[in-house]
């Protein structure tokens, strides 16, 4: 499993790209060299693992420690938040995101969640697009011309 | 005197009043990010790295210098209050500095770690401002070999000297090693390991990598941990700075924990809980009351203060001189000036000189300030610590994914941070040490570069890293490294031969 990755990444990522002429050193074979390298410890990895076998010494996971549930959960919100950036824009997307966040994160007071929600989503408008001018995604179509309004209501615009 | 002249300069630039607020305001930040378990300074200044754009090149690395020199401290706080450390190491500082809490002590023991660890920051400054300018004189004679061989030593320290399973720790380097490689080739612009997405095209940012595996990381470690903790510290938080005879007393031990601490950070891939396990592990041992130590004694908690912050200095000179950065702090501060077009080297100290000084005079007057600084976030330590988890994390998850879109303006580094972030929460729960893959990706495009250049120049002579005189030598330690950090397998596989060869 563990050299099995960096093959494929080798079969298909360096291999096929172009025929290097094998007297002179070219842009594959930095990489290449690396995946060898991976793929050869990979290996010698499973041969360990394999000889110590699991019954003594091995390495056990935290991961039977963690909520699993809540693991996910937090993952998705995350992933989703960063899908979201572009296509309803920063601002929606942010205070969306903490008013799930919150939640998750053990909080039930819905005054709290929502006021936090939503002055940390203009601090933190002010702040990237005042202070560091960012330019942060305002969304698509419909989304776009909300946060412009938003931005103007802010007096960001 | 060229130096001192230089450092003048630098120190009437640091105190402009823009340069002096943002220095403040850096060490206000490290301090509390530090204090704050959780959130290493080291995720601070990521966080901190888009706020940096639109400063100068000169303000931005005044910020970040003052941000490192009171993270490092920063985590003292806790560890002494609530023995938690606040940053990795700070560790050390619960094994002394909290008894001293639970005997009602805290103040003496804030006073004790804050003067100390200012006392080892201003003598690594100083080694770093008199070390440095002839070392970048010296490292004008450095070609492509050299600092090949000078990345290589980078890499292999970093291996040697992470914890964990030293396989695990070869797999994690070499898969960041493949993750630097990812993109267009450095000499002939072909894309490699990108399976045709335009988007990785320009590589993997390290700083994205950075953001993801450590801030990331830490969120999901949080959000999934099952445990709930109380950091409200029970004790009262204002810290007493100790008179001049309790300092007297203590002189060993800080003179030894600024030695350890700016040796140590010298080298690549250490940092500051490296040398501040040393130097106390270095006290126990020579302390007269070495045998009391873990009891709360004043020795125990100043050496390794002391050291933890004589790295600061020291570390960041193979970053000015060699470009090379030898940990994440170092390299998000390498991020930080190549993203102002500035490049670090030996030729900065001719080109570059007033940059220079002015971050050697913010080495040394952020340690001072720490002092004043480091009082007041105790004081305010209470208040901190009030700020449920769930606000603290959920913010952070936001100016992460901020931070690494800001990085090229490209919601791409969006996903790939939070793809490092899962990553980096998983090897930390199967015990895989992420500081090998961290480096492999700063320092596996670097080594890239100069190892194709010296074959290009040197007609693919692989021996001309060995036969350079100074290249060999630095390969040479590099090779020694290996060695000690391969030995205790080593020494094991020769018994079981020599028992197997006896016994035949």
């Amino acid at each position: 499993m563990a050299g099995s990755i960096p093959l494929l990444l080798f079969k298909t990522g360096v291999a096929t790209s172009l025929v290097i002429d094998e007297t002179q050193l070219g842009p594959h074979s930095w990489p290449r060299a690396m995946l060898i390298g991976l793929i050869g410890l990979g290996a010698l990895w499973g041969v360990v693992r394999w000889r110590v076998g699991s019954s003594k010494g091995e390495t056990t996971s935290d991961l039977e420690q963690c909520d699993l549930v809540k693991l996910i959960l937090g993952i998705l919100s995350v992933t989703t938040y960063g899908a979201a950036i572009t296509l309803i824009g920063f601002a929606l997307s942010t205070f969306l995101f903490l008013l799930c966040w919150f939640p998750l994160g053990g909080i039930r007071n819905i005054l709290t969640i929502m006021v936090n929600s939503a002055l940390g989503t203009c601090i933190l408008l002010y702040l990237f697009l005042k202070v560091a001018y960012l330019p942060l995604p305002r969304g698509i179509g419909a989304f776009d011309s909300l946060t412009v309004g938003f931005y103007r209501i802010l007096g960001i615009y | 005197m060229d130096i001192l002249q230089n450092l003048l300069v630098g120190l009437s630039h640091l105190f402009g009043v823009i340069p002096f607020f943002l220095l403040l305001a850096g060490i206000f930040t490290g301090v509390i990010a530090g204090a704050l378990p959780g959130i290493s300074f080291v995720n601070a200044m990521a966080l901190a790295l888009p706020f940096t754009y639109v400063m100068q090149p000169i303000n931005a690395m005044i910020f970040l210098s003052g941000l490192y020199c009171g993270g490092v401290f920063g985590g003292s706080i806790s560890s002494i209050l609530i023995n938690i450390p606040g940053s990795p190491g700070s560790l050390p500082a619960t094994w002394d500095g909290y008894p001293m809490t639970r005997r009602g002590e805290s103040a003496r023991a804030l006073g004790i770690a804050i003067t100390c660890s200012a006392i080892g920051g201003v003598g690594s400054a100083l080694m770093m401002i008199f070390v440095s300018p002839p070392f970048a004189n010296f490292a004008l004679r450095f070609g492509q070999p050299e600092f090949f061989a000078a990345t290589i030593l980078g890499l292999v320290s970093v291996v040697a000297i992470a914890k964990g399973n030293m396989l695990t720790s070869l797999i994690s380097l070499f898969v960041g090693l493949t993750v630097g490689a990812i993109g267009l080739d450095p000499l002939y612009a072909i894309p490699r390991l990108t399976f045709g997405w335009t988007v990785l095209d320009n590589g993997v940012s390290f700083v994205v990598v950075l953001i993801g595996m450590f801030a990331i990381g830490e969120v999901l470690g949080w959000i999934s941990s099952r445990k709930s903790v109380s950091y409200k510290p029970t004790s009262a938080t204002k810290a007493r700075l100790p008179g001049i005879k309790e300092l007297l007393k203590l002189k060993g031990a800080i003179a030894r924990g600024t030695g350890i601490g700016c040796v140590i950070g010298a080298i690549p891939g250490t940092g500051a809980i490296i040398g501040a396990i040393i130097a106390y592990g270095v006290e126990k041992h020579v302390s007269p009351h070495g045998d009391r130590f873990g009891t709360g004694v004043d020795e125990g908690l100043a050496a390794p203060e002391t050291a933890k912050n004589a790295t600061t200095g020291t570390a960041t000179i193979p970053l000015l001189t060699l470009g090379i950065p030898g940990s994440a702090a170092t390299a998000i501060m390498l991020a930080a000036l190549m993203l102002h077009g500035v490049n670090p080297g030996p030729m900065l100290f001719i080109t570059g000189t007033d940059l220079v000084y002015t971050v050697f005079a913010a080495y040394l007057v952020a340690n001072i300030l720490m002092i004043a600084v480091g009082m007041l976030v105790a004081r305010a330590f209470t208040l901190l610590m009030t700020i449920p988890p769930a606000i603290l994390f959920g913010f952070i998850t936001i100016l992460c994914l901020v931070g690494a879109f800001g990085v090229r303006n490209n919601i791409a580094d969006v996903y790939i941070c939070i793809g490092f972030g899962i990553l980096g929460f998983l090897l930390q729960k199967f015990n895989v040490p992420t500081a090998p893959l961290i480096l492999g990706v700063i320092l596996g495009p670097l080594a890239e570069r100069y190892f194709l250049t010296s074959m290009i120049a040197y007609d693919n002579d692989f021996l001309i890293f060995f036969t350079r005189p100074l290249s060999g030598f630095i390969m040479f330690l590099a090779f020694a490294f290996l060695i000690w950090s391969f030995w205790a397998p080593i020494k094991t596989l020769t018994t079981r031969l020599r028992i197997i060869f006896s016994v035949g």
